[in-house]
């Protein structure tokens, strides 16, 4: 960062500052993004990677921990894993009569074994597929900083002092599904708004709470040609993952 | 504050950050491609968008060693614009790369090089701006929000390593491909080479040359998709690998995947960069 960036920066009281301001990311076994899955009309798979064998390009062990939560925010099922090889996919499906119809999971390391400084970053690829369908289509992770701390699970991501608008470049269309996945230790309030030029009408006001899950939709009745979607929260990575359906396919991806 | 604002995005500019351009890759009747794009303001604290602003296409000429401009677009009044591969007649691995301009550009003229895009983004928000980069065949869409970092087009070479997490976990995949894609401001003609190998018998699927400012690109069929572990190693340049993946449903429609995978910096919270380098050096030490 050049030095009037800093200046920049620190006039704004860290507005757009991501993260914490005082971490120590030293003192965790590894931190993760914060994913999406879906137990309604789709099914969720993931790929999880493997960074201690990555970082040293020959297979060694890692023992993690799915955790996933309703789409409240409340803990729902974990799944503990140990295999040696450079990733591996997790089908959920397998395990669906434990997870609300949507909601989050991250990835922890119960414990370490290597002898390296670094926090592995969690930032796989969830899959999904429509439940009739075998093929997945996979978009990778969503901001999250998630972490463990003896028994609590916390999150080096800040909320931010004045709310954030932000407009993915994409049309709004009656056939799409907005997920926002609030990955703070805090609830954060949430506005759906239509944006036509910068002018902006509230679709829907809520508040997600803590580690909670919602969905966003616009009806056909509301919709109006050529406007933009909009997320409004105190959260500067605000970033909803988009759903698109067709006749019988659909697109998925991170705005 | 206006001031630091206005100091701080003025150099940024001129060291390339904060803008970015965006790909358009060519694929001819394999699949078409669109990149959607807006005038708005991606994150900021207040809705804005900028107007007075065009995006422009422009495709580095091999046999001339410079950039040129093809064409230019207008936002329409919804502020939404949308460039698909139909609109030029390029052959397949061709590579339009999109930026944005204010909209006095002057098209007709040389251009010494890639030209600075136009910074769409006004706050220090983390996000770069982002358009929607979409591939289709027949019914079957998908896409991803792409960019490309200008900073990363000033890197002369360096390599590039990605492991194939996209290609393996897909039941009844008919084959994949693999468009890695290097823009590079600097009219040097030096390329590459590019592997694609089977990490367990070190087997090559693919060996071949890359090449700046194109799409090269690799297709891996189903058979050595299901079989194998595979990963990619490019000498010689930096960039971003596409891995599309196309399918066959029952009633005989096409379903795609299509997304970029993380560079090797993201596997780290810490030191990101540092142990990036240990990674990238393991593997190529390995597989040299």
């Amino acid at each position: 960062m050049n030095p009037f960036e800093k200046i920049a920066r620190k006039l704004l009281l860290g507005k757009f500052d991501v993260y914490k301001a005082q971490y120590k990311y030293g003192s965790v076994n590894s931190v993760s993004d914060f994913f999406l899955y879906r137990n309604d009309n789709y099914r969720s798979c993931y790929i999880l990677e493997n960074p201690f064998a990555l970082l040293k390009a020959k297979h060694m062990e890692i023992e993690a921990t799915l955790v996933f939560f309703d789409k409240l925010g409340n803990k729902c099922f974990v799944k503990d894993l140990k295999f040696s090889s450079f990733d591996k996919a997790i089908d959920f499906s397998k395990f669906s009569n434990n997870l609300d119809d949507f909601g989050a999971f991250f990835v922890d390391i119960r414990e370490r074994k290597d002898k390296e400084n670094f926090v592995p970053n969690f930032r796989g690829y969830a899959g999904y597929r429509k439940k009739n369908s075998k093929f997945y289509s996979y978009v990778h992770g969503n901001f999250g900083a998630v972490y463990r701390e003896k028994n609590k699970i916390k999150s080096f991501g800040k909320i931010s002092k004045s709310n954030f608008f932000y407009t993915p470049q994409i049309e709004l269309k009656t056939n799409q599904e907005f997920f926002i996945l609030n990955s703070y230790e805090s609830p954060i309030e949430l506005k759906f708004n239509l944006n036509k030029s910068s002018k902006l009408t509230e679709l829907e006001k809520i508040v997600l709470p803590s580690f909670g899950t919602t969905k966003f939709s616009i009806c056909a009745s509301k919709f109006v040609r050529g406007s933009l979607p909009n997320f409004e929260g105190a959260s500067p990575v605000l970033r909803p993952l988009v759903f698109e359906s067709y006749e019988n396919t659909f697109d998925v991806f991170h705005t | 504050m206006k001031l630091a604002y206005k100091i701080a995005s003025i150099l940024r500019k001129t060291k390339g950050q904060g803008q970015c351009y965006f790909m358009l890759p060519i694929l001819g009747d394999l699949l078409n491609s669109e990149v959607f794009l807006t005038n708005s303001v991606q994150n900021t604290t207040k809705p804005f968008h900028f107007k007075n602003i065009i995006a422009v296409a422009h495709i580095f000429d091999h046999t001339k060693s410079n950039w040129k401009n093809l064409r230019s677009f207008n936002f329409d009044d919804s502020g939404c614009l949308i460039i698909k591969s139909s609109y030029f007649s390029l052959p397949i691995r061709s590579l339009v790369v999109i930026s944005i301009q204010k909209n006095n550009f002057d098209l007709s003229a040389n251009l010494e090089n890639l030209p600075d895009s136009f910074i769409k983004k006004n706050d220090f928000s983390p996000h770069t701006i982002r358009c929607r980069l979409g591939f289709y065949k027949k019914k079957a869409y998908s896409s991803y929000m792409s960019e490309y970092p200008s900073k990363m087009t000033f890197i002369p070479s360096g390599s590039s390593f990605s492991y194939g997490h996209l290609l393996k976990y897909q039941a009844g995949m008919i084959y994949s491909y693999i468009a890695f894609i290097n823009i590079s401001r600097l009219n040097l003609s030096q390329n590459g080479t590019m592997r694609v190998l089977d990490i367990d018998s070190g087997e090559p699927i693919f060996l071949g040359g890359s090449i700046k400012n194109k799409v090269n690109l690799i297709k891996v069929d189903a058979h050595d998709l299901k079989n194998k572990n595979l990963a990619l190693f490019v000498d010689g340049m930096v960039g971003v690998p596409i891995y599309i993946s196309v399918f066959k449903n029952s009633r005989n429609d096409f379903e795609l995947s299509v997304e970029h995978s993380h560079p090797p910096a993201e596997y780290f919270f810490n030191e990101a960069n540092k142990y990036q380098n240990i990674l990238k050096k393991c593997w190529f030490n390995k597989f040299s």
